[in-house]
Parts: structure tokens; C-alpha cells; sequence
């Protein structure tokens, strides 16, 4: 595999995944939560429970963590019957949660956790599990799949929350192969791990969280609280993004755009519409606090910056901009990689180098036979 | 007439010459024999100039001409397989994998390589194409 832009941000993105062990043991918490709760009479008595994955696991973005905090996990508990009031919607998922010796040490407590996921604190992750019913008054008819989850602040006092988390997964993956002959939905856990190559978007997508963790990370704790949220990220870069195969092009298009679908009305309220949910504002909060929306453009103005001036680079300066962006470590991890690479191929007599430009790559061109280096390793002149 | 396949230095130079002729920069069949090639070991990296130089009856050596190695490295100056920082000369070979009578062509892509490792080097701190290494007479 040569050694270019792309390839290295392939890479990059490629290696943000969960691994193989990490997404075994996020199916194995999934399936177990599924089967506590499908197998709870106090659940099931007022209908069916379905289970299933939403956020960045569903939709192919997870990005890991900088640093040693955890990683997300989302999880939908979708209760069949639009009648039931929202108080007991919330309190039978966690009562079987809060009655299972597994979970009962795990669960996170209001005011922490509990407003509207009930959390599940794992060692390397915690899963944030969403009770809601069907939503039978959507805005279209469009939006079928949405649903109706519950906010509350005191356990007591419940509000209304619309949400739309199949829809959204749909739409998502439809933007991804947009361009792409093969297109797969993905709904069920046991597919997670069989997920399509990776698309494009989902690239982009994560370069760009990647991006924003290390921006934030590099602010401090105080500006945690700031960091734009993943489906906003996510939502303003799928509507930017129009099939581009090339992933440097689709990051510049994206990033140079995704702005625009930030929406503000008459009164200057922000809006980012759940494009499967018109009842859902993912900048609500935008307009309680006017930070949120100011930490967003400060950062998108040097997530531009950044990405333009990377597509201007030559290998080193590029790597060097990448590592300062992206983060150091993992970075430099591609590029050994690249290294080490090139080394097996030119022990497997595989590697070559093309005629009129003399760049290395395992296609075509003139051998390059055995030899090793030589010569002092240090020079101190 | 050229009687020996290898021995004959301007014949080395004829080789690579017409071996790669988009590279070649520049060249001399007479003394001081040198081809001087521009090589860019990756799609995007800057293109190098680099100079195989055959002195003396036998002896060759190849230099990174530029960009100046020496002026790059001032803070870091243990860039690994190189015998003089200084003249830029790089080592690409055991002195037993080299001789006389072999067609010195097979250096070309040896240099991409090496430009290439030296790229990974400056990313990464680390020299991945393997090699050897002697140590100096002074305690190191």
C-alpha cells in the first residue's frame, strides 16, 4: 500500500475503531442487557421490549477516547405500547436494571445519570440505555420510526423527548452510500461487526470528532463541557457531504461546508433539525448558552483552517500537521506502519520503484533488491 | 571497445542514464563521473536531488544534494545511516554487497528507499528499513 495522503488518513480513521476484543465485549453487554430485559414480566406485561444499538456503534463513527475516559455506548429499549405514561416507561427499565445482581452496582444514580438514559458504568465504557414508546403523532409521515423517550431532573417530574433513532440510522447510511452500488442497512446486533467496509462519510466523520478531541483536549476541563456533541458533528457532515470517493476532497468539502446547516430563525435560535425528527433540535441547548454555539464556530474556523492546510503539504509536513491535529501517537503509529511495511515488501522482493518518478510502491517499476543500510548509525559532525 | 561488463566507471554511468531517463538531472562521462537524479520516494513528498559519484578507479559513493541535509538536522544530528551529515553522503550497502563488476543501476532504487525510510524517520523518530550499524572508536 503506498504511502500517501490518503492512505495515512485511512488509516488513521481505521485505527480510531474498537478493536475486535472491544466490540465483542460491547455485543456481549448488549445481548445481556437484551435478555434482562426481555425476560421481565414487569416489562413485558405492557408490551414488547425491542433492543437495539443507536449512536456512534450503530452508525460506524466511534472514535476512541484521547485519553484514559471511557467510551460511549448507546442503547435503545423501545417499549411497544404508545399509551404508557412516561414515569413508568423510565422506572420498569430501571427497576429490572436496579433488581439484577449484575447491574445493580453499575447503574448511575441522579443527578449524574438517570435524566434520560439510564447509564451503565462498564470498566473500559458505560452504556447509556434509552427507554422510549412509539411516537404516534410525528410531525410527517416520513418519520414513522420516531419515538417518544422522557427527560426528568428529580425523578418525579417527567417531560417528553422526540427522538427518531432507527430513522436516523437509515439516514445516515443511505448519506454514506449515497454513491456506492452495494448498500447495507444495518439493524441488528449480530451485524455490527460484519458492518461494510467503511464508507467515506464515516471517515470524514470520524476524522473530524478525532479532530475535535484534540482541539478540546489542548482548551482543558473547562472547556469540556463545550465540546459539540457527536450527532451534531455527525448530522452537519452528512449533510455536507455529497459522495465524494476521495477521502482528502471529502473531508475539505465537508468541513469547508458544514456550517451552513446550521440554522437560526427570526429571533436568532439556533437549529440543527433531526432530519428524521422535525420535533427534535440537536442545538437546543445552543440557545440556553451562548458559549456552546461560540465554542462550536471557534473550533469549525480551525477545523478549516487545519484541513486546508494539510491538503497543501508534502509528506513531512503533512505527517507533522497531522500528528498535531489528529494526535501525536497514533500518527506516528501509521507511519511506522508505512515503514515496516515498505521493509516486508522489499524482504518479499516485493517492492518497486516506478521508473519516472522514483516513488516506492509494489505495483510497477524497477526491483528493489536486497541490501541492508550501512554505516555508522550517529554522525556528530 | 568495452571489454569488462562492469569494470568500465563511464559504462556505470551509461547504465544508469539510460535506465532512468526521466530522473537524470544531470550527468558527466568524464572525470569527475557523476549522474545526479531527482527522486521523489512518495506521491507527495518534495522532490529530492541525489548524486552517485564514482571516484577514484572503483569507489562510489551517493550524496543527497539537496535539500541540505546538514542545515535540516542542525538540532538533531544523529540522522541514522549516513557517513558524513555533512557531505550528505548516505550509506545504502555492505561494502560486500557491492563490487566492480556488478552494474551499480541496482543503487537507483536503493536511494528511494533510503529518502524514503529518512521521510519515516523524520515523522516518527524511528529508521524502519533495517540496516547495520558499526559503532565509533571514541566511547560512544
Amino acid at each position: 500500500m503506498e504511502l500517501n495522503k490518503n492512505n495515512v488518513l485511512e488509516k488513521v480513521a481505521n485505527d480510531l475503531n474498537l478493536n475486535d476484543t472491544e466490540l465483542d465485549s460491547v455485543i456481549t453487554s448488549y445481548e445481556a442487557v437484551g435478555a434482562l430485559l426481555n425476560n421481565d414480566k414487569n416489562i413485558t406485561q405492557y408490551g414488547d421490549i425491542s433492543v437495539f444499538p443507536q449512536g456512534s456503534i450503530a452508525l460506524g463513527t466511534t472514535v476512541k477516547p484521547l485519553s484514559k475516559s471511557d467510551y460511549d455506548v448507546d442503547m435503545v429499549a423501545f417499549l411497544k405500547n404508545s399509551s404508557i405514561d412516561l414515569r413508568t416507561l423510565k422506572h420498569i427499565i430501571g427497576n429490572a436494571l436496579k433488581n439484577s445482581d449484575r447491574y445493580k452496582n453499575k447503574i448511575e444514580k441522579l443527578p449524574n445519570g438517570g435524566k434520560r438514559c439510564w447509564t451503565l458504568n462498564y470498566k473500559d465504557y458505560h452504556m447509556d440505555i434509552l427507554p422510549c414508546k412509539p411516537d404516534l403523532n410525528p410531525a410527517t409521515y416520513k418519520e414513522i420510526d420516531s419515538v417518544i423517550a422522557t427527560h426528568t431532573d428529580d425523578g418525579f417530574n417527567f417531560t417528553e423527548i422526540y427522538t427518531n433513532p432507527k430513522g436516523y440510522l437509515a439516514w445516515f447510511l443511505d448519506k454514506s452510500n449515497s454513491f456506492m452500488k452495494e448498500s447495507k442497512r444495518l439493524f441488528s446486533l449480530e451485524k455490527i461487526k460484519e458492518y461494510p467496509r467503511k464508507t467515506t462519510l464515516q471517515k470524514i466523520v470520524q476524522l473530524i470528532k478525532r479532530h475535535r478531541d484534540v482541539y478540546f483536549g489542548s482548551l482543558g476541563s473547562s472547556a469540556e463541557k463545550y465540546k459539540p456533541i457527536s450527532i451534531i458533528i455527525t448530522t452537519l457532515a452528512a449533510r455536507a457531504y455529497f459522495g465524494e470517493t476521495d477521502l482528502i476532497v471529502g473531508l475539505l468539502n465537508v468541513v469547508n461546508s458544514m456550517n451552513k446547516y446550521v440554522s437560526t430563525d427570526n429571533n436568532g435560535k439556533y437549529a440543527i433539525i433531526n432530519p428524521v425528527n422535525t420535533k427534535e433540535n440537536f442545538a437546543d441547548k445552543w440557545n440556553n448558552d451562548a458559549l456552546k454555539p461560540h465554542y462550536f464556530f471557534q473550533w469549525h474556523a480551525q477545523l478549516i483552517k487545519d484541513v486546508k492546510e494539510l491538503n497543501t503539504l508534502d509528506t513531512i509536513g503533512f505527517a507533522n500537521k497531522a500528528k498535531a491535529i489528529f494526535g501525536k501517537e497514533n500518527v506516528e503509529n501509521v507511519y511506522k506502519y508505512f515503514g515496516e511495511l515498505a521493509k516486508s515488501e522489499r524482504e518479499a522482493g516485493k517492492l518497486k520503484m516506478d521508473k519516472k518518478t522514483g516513488m516506492l510502491n509494489s505495483v510497477a517499476g524497477v526491483a528493489v533488491t536486497a541490501h541492508t543500510f550501512f554505516g555508522r548509525k550517529y554522525d556528530k559532525e | 571497445m568495452i571489454k569488462n561488463k562492469g569494470n568500465n566507471p563511464s559504462l556505470q554511468i551509461f547504465r544508469i542514464v539510460s535506465k532512468f531517463p526521466d530522473l537524470v538531472e544531470s550527468h558527466s562521462f568524464k572525470q569527475p563521473l557523476f549522474v545526479n537524479l531527482r527522486i521523489k520516494p512518495t506521491e507527495q513528498s518534495r522532490t529530492y536531488l541525489a548524486q552517485i559519484k564514482l571516484t577514484g578507479s572503483k569507489k562510489l559513493d551517493v550524496l543527497v544534494l539537496k535539500p541540505n541535509l546538514a542545515k535540516e538536522n542542525k538540532e538533531n544530528k544523529n540522522v541514522p545511516h549516513m557517513y558524513s551529515l555533512k557531505d550528505g553522503r548516505i550509506c545504502l550497502y555492505l561494502p560486500k554487497e557491492i563490487d566492480s563488476s556488478d552494474d551499480y543501476s541496482v543503487v537507483v532504487p536503493w536511494i528511494s528507499e533510503w529518502l524514503y525510510y529518512y521521510e519515516v524517520w523524520k515523522i516518527t523518530g524511528k529508521w524502519c528499513g533495517g540496516g547495520h550499524s558499526f559503532k565509533r572508536r571514541t566511547n560512544e
